[in-house]
C-alpha cells in the first residue's frame, strides 16, 4: 500500500488550502477570519435570514463551492455515492451543538488553525480544548460507539444538497429582495472577497479536500487511534502555508490595506475574545460532537458533496444551530461569551455524553 | 495475501477484528486506505492463504480486497446494501 504517496498529496492538499484564507482577507474577507465553515453557515443563515442578527447576514459562496467543488471532484472519480439513513435526526443535533460550541470559541476547527496562523493564542485554548473533546469522543469509539449503519440511497436524494447549493448561489446573484445582506460596516457579514472568486476558492478546497479526505477532527483522532500521521501532517501543512502568507501579507501590503494579517498575542485580535476557558470548553463541544459524527464541518460539507446525506442533514443541523446561536444570544462576541452561551456549551457537552452513552452501550435497535 | 475488510464503522473493525481473532488470523485496523475508498473510516487488515470463503460474512463489511502490487486490489466480496 503505497502510503508515502497518499502524504505527499496531503501535504500539498494542505499547503494549498492553507493559502486561501489569507488570499480571500486581502480580497476582501473579515481580517482574522479569511475561511470558516461554521462562521460562514452562519452568515449564510443570516442572509436567508433564519437570524436577525445585521452584523452577520451574507451567503457565503465559499460554503456553496466546497460542496460543489466535493460533487464535480467525486464525479471525476467515479466515487459519488448517494448513501445515509444513519441516525439522522441525531446527527442534526450533534451538528446544531458543533456549531453552538464553534460559535462559543468564535471559529471551526479550520478557522481555529488559521486564527494561529495569524498569531491569535487565544486559539491555543480552543486547540487544548479541540483535543480534550477528540479524546472524550475516542474513548467511546474505543468502547464500540456506533450511529449505525448507512444504506444506499436513490442518485437524486444524493444530488439535493448540491442542488440546493446552487438554489442558493443564485439567490445570491439575483439578491431578490428578501434576502438579507450586512450593511458595510455593520461587521463580518459586510465583509467579503467578490462572489466569483470565493466560489472558485470554494470549489478548489472542496475538490482538494475530497481528493484528500481533509478532516481537521480526523487528524487527530487517527494519531490517538492508530498512530496515523497522515491527515494531521495536512492540517501541519494548513498551518505552515497560512502563517507564512500572512507575514508576506504582513510585510508587503498589510498598511496599505489598512489590514493585519499577523498579530502575535491575546489582546486586539479580530472577531475573537480572550477568555481562554470558553474558547477551550467551545472546542471541548466541537471535537466531541465531531468525532461522535464522523468528521469536522469542512468534512461535512465535502461528504455531503459525495452524496451523503448524513452529512448534509449534519450540516443543515449546523445550519440550524448557528440560527438558534443568534436569536437566542449564545454565540459569543469579541467582548466574550454569554451567560446564555455557556449553558448551552455545557448543555451541548452532557448532551454528546448521553448520546455517546446510549450508542455505545445500549445500541440494540427496537 | 493480503486482505482489507473495509467496514460500516468504527465499532464494525473491532468486531471483526475479534472474529478473526478467534480463528487465530492475525489483523490490525488503520484508516481506509485513499486508493480503496473516498471514506475516512476504519478498515480491517489481515493475512489470508486460503481461498476466501464468500457465505457468512458478517454485515459489519461492506467489502473484502485483496490487495496487489501499485494501489490496485481485486475485490472478493462486496455487501449488497
Amino acid at each position: 500500500m503505497n502510503t508515502k504517496n497518499e502524504k505527499l498529496s496531503i501535504i500539498i492538499a494542505g499547503l494549498i488550502i492553507g493559502l486561501v484564507a489569507p488570499i480571500l482577507v486581502f480580497k476582501g474577507n473579515p481580517v482574522n477570519m479569511g475561511f470558516c465553515i461554521a462562521c460562514f453557515i452562519r452568515d449564510t443563515a443570516g442572509g436567508l435570514g433564519l437570524h436577525r442578527a445585521g452584523a452577520v447576514q451574507y451567503i457565503r459562496p465559499e460554503i456553496i463551492g466546497i460542496v460543489l467543488g466535493s460533487l464535480i471532484m467525486a464525479l471525476c472519480r467515479k466515487e459519488f455515492n448517494a448513501n445515509g439513513g444513519s441516525s439522522p435526526l441525531t446527527r442534526f443535533i450533534l451538528g446544531a451543538f458543533v456549531a453552538i460550541g464553534a460559535l462559543m470559541f468564535l471559529g471551526c476547527p479550520f478557522r481555529m488553525i488559521l486564527r494561529l496562523a495569524g498569531g491569535d493564542l487565544n486559539a491555543v485554548f480552543g486547540l487544548i480544548g479541540f483535543i480534550i473533546g477528540i479524546l472524550c469522543g475516542v474513548f467511546f469509539l474505543k468502547k464500540g460507539y456506533s450511529l449505525g449503519k448507512t444504506a444506499k440511497l436513490k442518485l437524486l436524494e444524493g444530488l439535493n444538497f448540491s442542488i440546493l447549493q446552487i438554489f442558493v448561489l443564485i439567490l445570491l446573484i439575483l439578491a431578490p429582495g428578501f434576502i438579507f445582506f450586512s450593511e458595510a460596516g455593520a461587521g463580518p457579514g459586510a465583509l467579503h472577497a467578490p462572489i466569483i472568486l470565493s466560489l472558485v476558492i470554494g470549489i478548489i478546497v472542496g475538490g482538494i479536500a475530497q481528493r484528500n479526505r481533509v478532516c481537521m477532527v480526523g487528524g487527530i483522532r487517527n494519531v490517538v487511534l492508530y498512530n496515523d500521521w497522515n491527515l494531521l501532517i495536512g492540517f501541519i501543512a494548513i498551518f505552515a502555508s497560512a502563517l507564512i502568507l500572512n507575514n508576506i501579507f504582513q510585510f508587503t501590503v498589510a498598511e496599505t490595506l489598512n489590514k493585519s494579517f499577523f498579530k502575535l498575542g491575546f489582546e486586539g485580535q479580530a472577531i475573537a475574545h480572550t477568555d481562554g476557558l470558553w474558547n477551550a470548553l467551545g472546542m471541548v463541544l466541537v471535537g466531541f460532537a465531531s468525532v461522535l459524527l464522523g468528521g469536522c464541518p469542512l468534512r461535512q460539507l465535502v461528504l455531503a458533496g459525495e452524496g451523503n446525506t448524513d452529512s448534509a442533514i449534519t450540516v443543515l443541523g449546523i445550519f440550524a444551530g448557528a440560527a438558534f446561536a443568534h436569536n437566542f444570544a449564545l454565540a459569543s462576541s469579541g467582548n466574550g461569551p454569554t451567560e446564555n452561551g455557556k449553558i448551552a456549551v455545557i448543555a451541548g457537552i452532557i448532551i454528546c455524553v448521553i448520546i455517546a452513552i446510549f450508542n455505545t452501550f445500549y445500541k440494540k435497535e427496537k | 495475501m493480503k486482505l482489507i475488510a473495509t467496514v460500516h464503522s468504527h465499532f464494525g473493525a473491532m468486531h471483526i477484528k475479534k472474529i478473526l481473532s478467534k480463528y487465530n488470523i492475525n489483523s490490525q485496523m488503520a484508516p481506509v486506505p485513499r486508493f480503496l475508498s473516498s471514506s475516512c473510516g476504519t478498515c480491517v487488515i489481515f493475512d489470508y492463504e486460503k481461498v476466501f470463503p464468500t457465505e457468512n460474512i458478517p454485515d459489519d463489511i461492506e467489502k473484502i480486497v485483496k490487495i496487489l502490487d501499485n494501489n490496485k486490489y481485486e475485490i472478493l466480496y462486496l455487501a449488497e446494501n
